[in-house]
């Protein structure tokens, strides 16, 4: 094992890979932060750049890429509200709150530093468990990807705690839309009225873009050049320093919500975008004052972007050693595995056990170059949260605009963002969750097809197994945490006898 | 002149001609020539999947080859949607001027149309077929965690034997239908796998008992040990699978069931193919066919091919339409009712 | 603002009520493909009830007659208004004039409109055709669609 590390170090510490790295960098955090171009759509418009290259350096090229694209993300969740790629919608809540009360640089450091540490984590589980892999995936079969789909519904319960039924609307509205389309289990396309856009129902990048993006353009607007106080610059590098040391603070946290990302990350059923509000909700139930979530709470910010960035470490593993995607992203780097002559597989990881190795590596170094530069640059990202709405809103606009056509190079997507972007500032005026519409929207479809798949092939006792009862057991304690947590606390107050 | 005069002129001017330059004045196709009309015009290689998968591997593969031997910018445009139904819906109603090509899964194609499935509004007959690219036999193979391990047994078997795919016309499901009806097996097919590699794990895993996959894919499964290669489903062996016998080896079976097979092995014979819209004038479509006639059966891109996993296996168009034509026009209403009972209910 | 939340409450239910209609009459589903979508309809109608009720025990803070309101109030909203719409011109001066084009007119004409110096409209509008040319066009050669009314 120790001599495929040397390899894998080998083959990552050439000229060509560590350049390509180097230029991959900025560009994942380039198609992070604009919003338009969030997580897989550069990363498909990439795939044809490295046609023609050798192997190892396209592949790192990628791999690269994908890793820090929602480091990049982040920042435009944080300081314009709007997420740059569908996982990060999870930070907007509180991060932008933070931004808008003048605690930008604290939310940035936090961010990227989470996002740092999250993807090393992510590296760490990747590699530990690559020798292993088989067993673990094995592990999760249809009736344990249903449970964590289960798991991860039950958490709109927990991010509309404090105004439940509207929270509970929106997660049920977010689960009706995506009943719209092709019903996976019996290939029968559901309410798509001769119209064939809605074969495949309403798409996630339209219905994020338009839930996010567009309301918060439109609050830009009125915005004017807020006039810039020197004395708040000294404080920027004080606020990002101190937004770093909160991570610090908080690494039972970090290590949980990445813990939260990796597992996420490893079931192919479930989409990565689930991983941040599980890490939320997780950090939610455990925290001393839920209440101040949403409003500007830092876990709120560390929690779904150190689950993010972790996430990848997981896909990666599923990807590599079953050559099954473990998200959309996952899928293109697939793709591109296949163009530069590469199959991930059962057999790829006997053969090929270095590059898999060198991949991870490719993983950590580009989590830890982003946060470098990120942390470096945050100081003028900073700036680009005063710029005067009136330059800042038409192009974003703009970048929306051609994002949401760049993603299926369809003009239907466009005006879509538009529809939802009338539903998503109705839910902003009117207090409704838009993340809790978002997480039904996207785990619907697996919940009614793994239920499906485990009732046919296991009946009706399908959840009787090892694994789906851990999940269930830690379901049920998630939920009951709260009360159960007063309980005990009740009773260690309570005077002894 | 004044300021307040001209400035407007020039910029009216240059607004203007950059409108009119970027409209573009519609062409007449060019009598005879093909070759130069194509000279400098760009084709959409249009694929109806996402990028990063078979599809969009092949497109990419060709693309170059296809510039190279038409002189024309060749550009890769992923259309995902509806399972390529999208896609190939706007291919052929697109304009027939010959720079919308598709590569389509006409396997899954025909299937569609032959069943009325929902979305559909293309007529393969219609069509302009200009090649296919590949297509593969399937192989049936077993889960190793399952007691099955050989064809006998899946026959003989009392208990229900469960397969995964990932759609009722996905080539996965509807072969593992024909080949049911074919050999009276007792099956239930679950679907909603995302995909066939997830569908693979699911035997793999012993979550059902067998999976009817391309001969490449099985070729992998079968190397990792995971799942047991049973038969091929065609009259042929499969290159990949030489000592593996056929269906036909194993077992004789009486004309009404072998024809099941020998339906579906004519279905998998569409493969791959590339196509464009009706009504393409007839020097364009044959300047594409020469083309991609001479490109497909090239020993060194045949090799090249190899080498990234990827199997060329030609076939002209005039090949193509027949197949199709007889595809679709060979089933009488009872047999058709028959299809449809088998492909979309018996099994669910 | 509670009666805007009552009409988009009974929009809903509308709405998802409408839908699973056209699935039990008109497209006559099984019950295997409307089971989960009447099931979910059912209860986000009742969760939809029971806030209405909640708003209706409560009472409405809602809306002013507009007798009442302000002269400056209403001039405030249709300043609001009409920047909205401005701003969403976006959709159609891309299906009018294609993208590179519309997007960049688009812009200019949105930050010229809201007072801003020819200099900055320009250098905006130079900035869209950058980002909307050279990166998604050149360089991530996403076919965006540059005739006028290429759509029809």
């Amino acid at each position: 094992m120790l001599e495929m590390f040397a390899h894998g170090l080998q083959l990552v510490l050439t000229s060509d890979v560590l350049l390509a790295v180097l230029i991959a960098v900025p560009v994942g955090l380039l198609a992070g932060i604009l919003p338009g171009l969030g997580g897989i759509a550069a990363l498909a418009l990439l795939l044809p750049f490295i046609y023609g290259m050798e192997a190892m350096t396209g592949l790192a090229f990628l791999v690269a890429v994908h890793a820090v694209i929602y480091t990049g993300g982040s920042m435009s969740a944080v300081l314009l509200g709007i997420p740059g790629a569908p996982p990060n919608a999870a930070t907007v809540a509180d991060g932008y709150s933070m931004c808008r009360r003048g605690y930008a640089g604290v939310a940035v450091g936090a961010a990227l530093t989470a996002s740092g540490v999250g993807g090393l984590i992510g590296f760490v589980v990747l590699v530990a468990l690559l020798p292993f892999v088989q067993g673990v995936v094995t592990l999760f079969g249809s009736p344990e990807t249903f449970l964590l789909s289960l798991l991860g519904i039950s958490c709109i319960a927990i991010l509309g705690r404090g105004a439940m039924v509207k929270g509970l609307i929106a997660g049920g509205l977010g689960i009706f839309l995506a009943m719209f389309g092709y019903q996976r289990i019996s290939g029968v396309p559901r309410f798509w009225f001769d119209i064939d856009y809605l074969l495949d129902g309403f798409r996630l990048v339209p219905l994020v873009l338009g839930l996010f993006a567009i309301p918060e353009v439109l609050s830009l607007s009125g915005r004017r050049k807020a006039t810039r106080d020197e004395a708040q610059t000294g404080l920027e590098w004080a606020q990002i320093r101190t937004g770093a040391q909160e991570v610090i603070k908080h690494h039972w946290l970090c290590l949980r919500s990445a813990l939260i990302g990796v597992v996420v990350g490893i079931v192919p059923g479930i989409g990565g975008e689930t991983a941040p509000f599980v890490a939320y909700a997780a950090a939610r139930q455990n925290s001393v004052q839920p209440d101040t979530f949403g409003a500007g709470a830092i876990e709120g910010v560390i929690a779904p972007e150190s689950s993010n960035n972790a996430k990848e470490g997981g896909a990666l593993v599923t990807t590599l050693a079953l050559g099954i995607p473990g998200s959309a992203g996952m899928a293109v780097l697939l793709g591109g595995f296949l163009l530069v002559g590469l199959e991930p597989g059962p057999d790829f990881l006997t053969e090929h056990m270095d590059i898999a190795i060198g991949l991870a590596m490719v993983l950590a170094l580009a989590n830890v170059l982003a946060v470098i530069f990120m942390l470096g640059m945050s100081k003028w990202l900073i700036r680009i949260a005063w710029v005067d709405g009136d330059i800042l809103a038409p192009l974003l606009l703009v970048l929306v605009v051609a994002g949401a056509y760049a993603t299926n190079n369809n003009p239907v997507d466009v005006l879509m963002v538009f529809v939802f972007g009338a539903l998503g500032w109705i839910l902003r005026e009117l207090g409704y969750n838009r993340a809790a519409l978002l997480l039904g929207f996207v785990l619907a479809a697996s919940i009614e097809t793994y239920l499906h798949i485990s009732l046919q092939a296991y009946g009706a006792w399908f959840f009787l197994r090892p694994v789906s009862l851990i999940i269930l057991a830690i379901m049920l304690l998630g939920l009951c945490w709260p009360l159960l947590r007063r309980l005990i606390s009740q009773c260690r107050a309570s005077p002894r006898p | 002149m004044n300021k307040s005069v001209w400035i407007p002129k020039i910029v009216s001017f240059l607004v203007l001609s950059f409108v009119m330059n970027t409209v573009t004045a519609p062409r007449t196709a060019q009598a005879g020539e093909a070759a130069g009309f194509y000279a400098g015009e760009v084709i959409r290689l249009i694929v109806g999947y996402g990028p990063g998968g078979g599809y969009d591997a092949y497109a990419r593969f060709l693309a170059p080859h296809l510039q190279a031997r038409t002189g024309a910018t060749v550009i890769v445009e992923n259309r995902p949607g509806g399972g390529g139904l999208l896609a190939l819906n706007q291919v052929v109603a697109a304009r027939p001027d010959g720079l919308s090509i598709m590569l389509a899964n006409a396997e899954a194609a025909a299937l569609a149309q032959l069943l009325d499935k929902e979305g559909v509004r293309y007529d393969l007959q219609d069509v302009t077929w200009l090649a296919r690219v590949s297509t593969e036999p399937r192989v049936l193979m077993w889960s190793r965690r399952s007691e099955l391990r050989n064809l006998a047994d899946g026959m003989q078997s009392a208990r229900r034997i469960n397969w995964a795919a990932s759609g009722k016309t996905d080539s996965i499901a509807d072969v593992t239908s024909f080949a049911s009806a074919a050999l009276n097996l007792n099956s239930r097919i679950i679907i909603g796998y995302k995909g066939s590699k997830e569908a693979a794990l699911a035997a793999t895993r012993g979550e059902v008992d067998g999976i009817c996959v391309s001969a490449s894919s099985a070729k992998k499964y079968a190397g990792s040990g995971k799942l047991l290669p049973v038969t091929v489903l065609g009259r042929e062996r499969s290159t990949l699978f030489p000592k593996l016998p056929t269906v036909f080896e194993l077992v004789k079976l009486p004309p009404d069931k072998a024809w099941l097979i020998d339906y579906r092995s004519q279905l998998t014979g569409l493969g791959r193919a590339l196509l464009t819209a009706p009504g393409v004038p007839a020097e364009r479509a044959g300047f594409l066919r020469a083309a991609l006639d001479s490109i497909l059966s090239d020993p060194e891109i045949q090799a090249e091919a190899r080498a990234i996993g990827r199997l060329l296996n030609h076939a002209t168009a005039n090949r193509l339409t027949t197949l199709i034509d007889d595809t679709l026009t060979s089933l009488d209403s009872q047999t058709l009712q028959l299809l449809r009972n088998v492909v979309l209910e018996r099994y669910y | 603002m509670s009666k805007g939340e009552l009409y988009f409450l009974l929009s809903v239910s509308g709405a998802v009520s409408a839908v699973l209609c056209s699935g039990v009459f008109y497209f006559d589903y099984s019950l295997q493909i409307l089971l989960l979508p009447l099931a979910l309809g059912v209860v986000i109608c009742l969760l939809c009830f029971a806030r209405i009720s909640i708003l209706l025990a409560n009472g409405f803070t809602g809306d002013l007659e507009p007798a009442t309101t302000p002269a400056s109030a209403n001039a405030y909203r249709k300043h609001q208004a009409l920047r909205t719409l401005s701003l969403l011109s976006v959709l159609p001066a891309v299906m009018l004039l294609g993208y590179p084009l519309g997007l960049t007119l688009y812009v200019f004409t949105y930050v010229k409109l809201r007072e801003h110096s020819w200099l900055t409209a320009s250098s905006c509008a130079l900035v869209c055709l950058g980002l909307v040319y050279v990166l998604f066009m050149a360089i991530l050669k996403v076919p965006l669609p540059v005739k006028p009314l290429g759509w029809l």
